[in-house]
């Protein structure tokens, strides 16, 4: 009993870790190619747009809240974006402009949970659909080309020190991001706000600040992940990421922050997503077809959630 | 009373149980007789939830065995403890607020007919428990509806169903008002009258020594004593429960007359505060006394700010204060410390070192960033400073005690420094010792010149531990009392209104 205990224990603290160990193992062990550093820039490569979104829903999900709109956003962002150089507009200006896009809509969302009292799964199920309408109306549904050649090559094409830039640009936002939640007042806010919005309160922390903010930050990080996908495909696409959000959501699920907030990490969201991005590349060089892929996705997640309800319980 | 009878109904014979690193209870033995109601006292963590939980079958013993009515028994699970006649009322309430009252009363257990519910039995059958225990509640009502004393008689009834030989309450009345609590009162005794056993958890001294006719003391997992109500006092109890003499009897040190702190002229708020006007001085600790819902605790929000108020002037050393919200309130040095410490003064599923520092985090900001060296310090100073007693900071505060997570509720405002304390019922769920460790704090915040404000429904306790108290009565302050000379009687008499304008006349007065 004793020794069930410990295992328990032991995986509640490390059980992502012996997850991915696992993965890793049995691809290695299946494809002569999956344990490369090739391979593994790929995967880098191709999970950092999950990554940047990841790290906007766990903010999102530490304060207590969701936000469904992630993936309508990213695309919203890389649509204005790929409008506004196809207009002529220099593109620091056209940046800027998907940032803006990216906060505004977050603090939207924002403001209608907190001071609308409405709760977020509803609001940003709203924004998830009108932002797409929006992606589609202002491209009559064809894909805008990105007639920049800097961005292509500053956000996608470049391999400072041999890794893809995008991999750069993840571990950038991780290492802010992280900074702001561990090691500033509001970072502890979003904590406290998420663990009991009612306590944070009567201890003088503008709850309804904080909660607007993070989804204002979210937004806007979201907005960097629309850059990163946008450069890599190369077009402004209204029908891009779709789904975002439920990888995201799975990312943060799955590395172990908890779904009623305040408890969780960003480092947990890198394994989360890393887990994700590497049963992708592996079932992929395995010749899995996309729809057993998904069918295998979906049953981890549901698997590591019970895991961690396996080993949570009977404290 | 009547005469004792003697027959056992329940008997536990050296029940030990051990969890991983602790004995929760070391061969426990002692016996609860048909028609008695059996006090079992002791401070949070003594074991006596343990023993429920082995009576109700959530837990096996050890060691030792569980008689029903003279025989053996195993329980395994609940429901093989309501089979045997064990029925448990736990302190949070486990009704199902969307369902009707019959609905709930016979959850599980509704008659059937060809296989389909039978609403018409269904409803007789509440109805006419209901009646047996004189409640004069209707079957068809949603639990929602009731008051939080009905919904708890419901929890009661519902225990009726079957045939239930012993009844274990636990701290029944720990969420209802005066009146509530007599009518529950006389439950209890009716239920004795029919012969069920009674097992009653409590804290309060005061119910123990009204209701019970034997107690039983545990300690540290240890059977101390089972004796005749009649053979001890609250003193002996006190001292059987903690090991150790606790003095409960000395009064708060006498205040002198110091400057007015906090002034509060003709507040208005909500419907419960209808012009609510007193001073507190430094030093001094004015008591609030009043009935559940006479405006005390919606007073002290509104004062806070956590509650909007839509008239009256809050003054602080004479100036006039705008309290909007708990930030203005706490930047002000008027602080507040909820009843609701889970719910409200806690963030539960976070650390000791993380609940403590919260309000202080801005003094850790140095150029954006926070000092989490300097706050570590810091929150090892107060831990000592107030002997929280916790095996790391780092430890979830949720497994602390309840003494021990009221104290780092105390160190998270002391640490700011306050100028005005308004403490919420303070001792609520919180066991004896812990009791007189709080008390002696907030006697020592008071002297360093803190200007406090105690809220509380036990009169004993308001008595000695206030220098004044104010008595609310309907949304006002109906007199106030130099809590030197005021006995039980003068302050029940303005909480309910006496020697006053009938109450109509104010309720139609008010907007």
């Amino acid at each position: 009993m004793t020794d069930a205990a410990s295992v328990r224990r032991f995986i509640s603290r490390s059980g992502i870790y012996v997850a991915f160990a696992i993965v890793v193992v049995v691809f290695s062990l299946a494809s002569p190619y999956f344990l490369t550093v090739t391979n593994f820039l790929n995967i880098g490569q191709q999970t950092s747009v999950l990554f940047v979104a990841a790290f906007a829903m766990t903010f999102v999900i530490l304060s207590g809240e969701i936000d469904l709109s992630i993936g309508s956003l990213a695309a919203l962002v890389g649509v204005v974006i790929a409008l506004l150089l196809s207009q002529g507009w220099p593109l620091a200006l056209a940046l800027l402009g998907g940032l803006a896009v990216g906060l505004v809509s977050g603090l939207i969302s924002g403001s209608l949970t907190v001071i609308g009292q409405i709760p977020s799964f509803i609001v940003t199920l709203g924004m998830l659909s009108a932002l797409r309408g929006i992606s589609f109306l202002l491209t009559g549904s064809t894909a805008v080309p990105i007639e920049s050649d800097a961005m292509l090559e500053i956000f996608a094409d470049a391999e400072p020190l041999g890794i893809p830039v995008s991999i750069w640009f993840a571990a950038g936002i991780f290492v802010v991001l992280w900074v702001v939640l561990t090691r500033t007042r509001f970072g502890a806010y979003v904590y406290a706000v998420g663990g009991n919005a009612a306590a944070a309160r009567l201890s003088g922390v503008n709850a309804v600040r904080v909660k607007i903010a993070v989804f204002g930050l979210a937004g806007l990080v979201t907005a960097c992940a629309g850059i990163l996908l946008t450069a890599r495909l190369g077009t402004g696409l209204a029908e891009g990421a779709r789904n975002l959000e439920l990888d995201a959501i799975a990312a943060v699920v799955l590395g172990g922050t908890s779904f009623a907030g305040g408890r969780g990490s960003l480092g947990k969201t890198v394994m989360g997503a890393l887990l994700i991005g590497t049963l992708n590349n592996g079932l992929t060089l395995l010749n899995v077809s996309y729809f057993a892929q998904l069918i295998i996705k979906g049953a981890i997640i549901i698997a590591a959630v019970l895991l961690d309800r396996w080993t949570r319980g009977n404290r | 009373m009547g005469p004792r009878v003697t027959k056992a109904v329940v008997s536990f014979e050296g029940i030990l149980k051990r969890f991983p690193g602790v004995t929760a209870l070391d061969g426990v033995s002692f016996d609860v007789s048909a028609g008695e109601v059996h006090a079992l006292i002791g401070e949070n963590g003594a074991g006596k939830s343990t023993l429920m939980k082995i009576l109700a079958g959530a837990y096996r013993a050890d060691e030792g065995t569980v008689r029903i009515d003279g025989h053996q028994v195993q329980i395994h699970g609940p429901e093989a403890g309501r089979g045997l006649g064990v029925r448990m009322i736990y302190q949070e309430l486990t009704v199902l607020p969307n369902l009707d009252v019959g609905r709930n009363i016979l959850l599980g257990r509704e008659p059937t007919r060809r296989g389909l519910v039978n609403w018409r039995a269904l409803y007789r059958q509440a109805q006419a428990i209901l009646t047996q225990l004189g409640l004069d509640i209707d079957a068809r009502t949603m639990v929602e509806d009731l008051a939080i004393g009905e919904q708890q008689m419901v929890e009661i009834a519902r225990a009726l169903v079957g045939d239930p030989k012993i009844i274990v309450l636990d701290e029944p009345t720990s969420s209802l008002t005066r009146s509530e609590e007599e009518a529950l009162f006389d439950l209890v005794r009716r239920l004795k009258d029919r012969g069920v056993a009674i097992l009653y958890i409590s804290h309060r001294m005061e119910e123990i020594f009204l209701l019970a006719d034997r107690v039983t003391v545990l300690r540290d997992g240890q059977w101390v004593a089972t004796k005749p109500i009649g053979d001890v006092t609250e003193q002996d109890l006190i001292a059987l429960m903690v090991g150790r003499d606790i003095d409960t009897s000395a009064k708060a040190p006498a205040h002198d007359a110091a400057p007015v702190v906090l002034e509060v002229r003709d507040l208005q708020a909500g419907p419960r505060v209808r012009g609510v006007s007193f001073a507190v001085e430094a030093g001094e600790v004015l008591g609030f006394s009043g009935l559940v819902g006479s405006g005390r605790t919606e007073t002290a929000l509104a004062v806070f700010g956590a509650e909007p108020h839509s008239g009256g002037e809050i003054l602080l050393n004479g100036d006039r204060r705008t309290v909007h919200t708990p930030r203005d309130a706490i930047a002000s040095g008027i602080l507040y410390v909820p009843e609701d410490r889970k719910g409200l003064g806690l963030v539960l599923i976070h650390t000791v070192a993380e609940n403590l520092a919260l309000p202080s985090l801005p003094r850790f900001e140095r150029r954006g960033l926070l000092d989490r060296r300097g706050e570590r310090r810091f929150v090892a100073e107060w831990i000592e400073k107030l002997g929280v007693r916790t095996p790391s900071p780092d430890q979830q505060i949720e497994f602390l005690s309840g003494g021990n997570q009221q104290k780092v509720v105390l160190a998270k405002w002391l640490a700011l420094g306050p100028k005005i304390l308004i403490l919420d019922e303070p001792t609520r769920g919180i066991d004896v010792g812990a009791k007189a460790e709080v008390f002696r704090l907030i006697r020592e915040i008071a002297a360093q010149g803190v200007a406090v404000i105690l809220i509380s429904s036990e009169l004993p306790e308001i008595l000695r531990e206030s220098n004044r108290i104010a008595v609310f009565h309907q949304g006002r302050i109906a007199g106030e009392l130099d809590a030197a000379d005021a006995s039980e009687e003068a302050v029940m008499a303005l909480a309910f209104g006496q020697d006053r304008q009938p109450d109509r006349t104010q309720m139609e007065a008010s907007p």
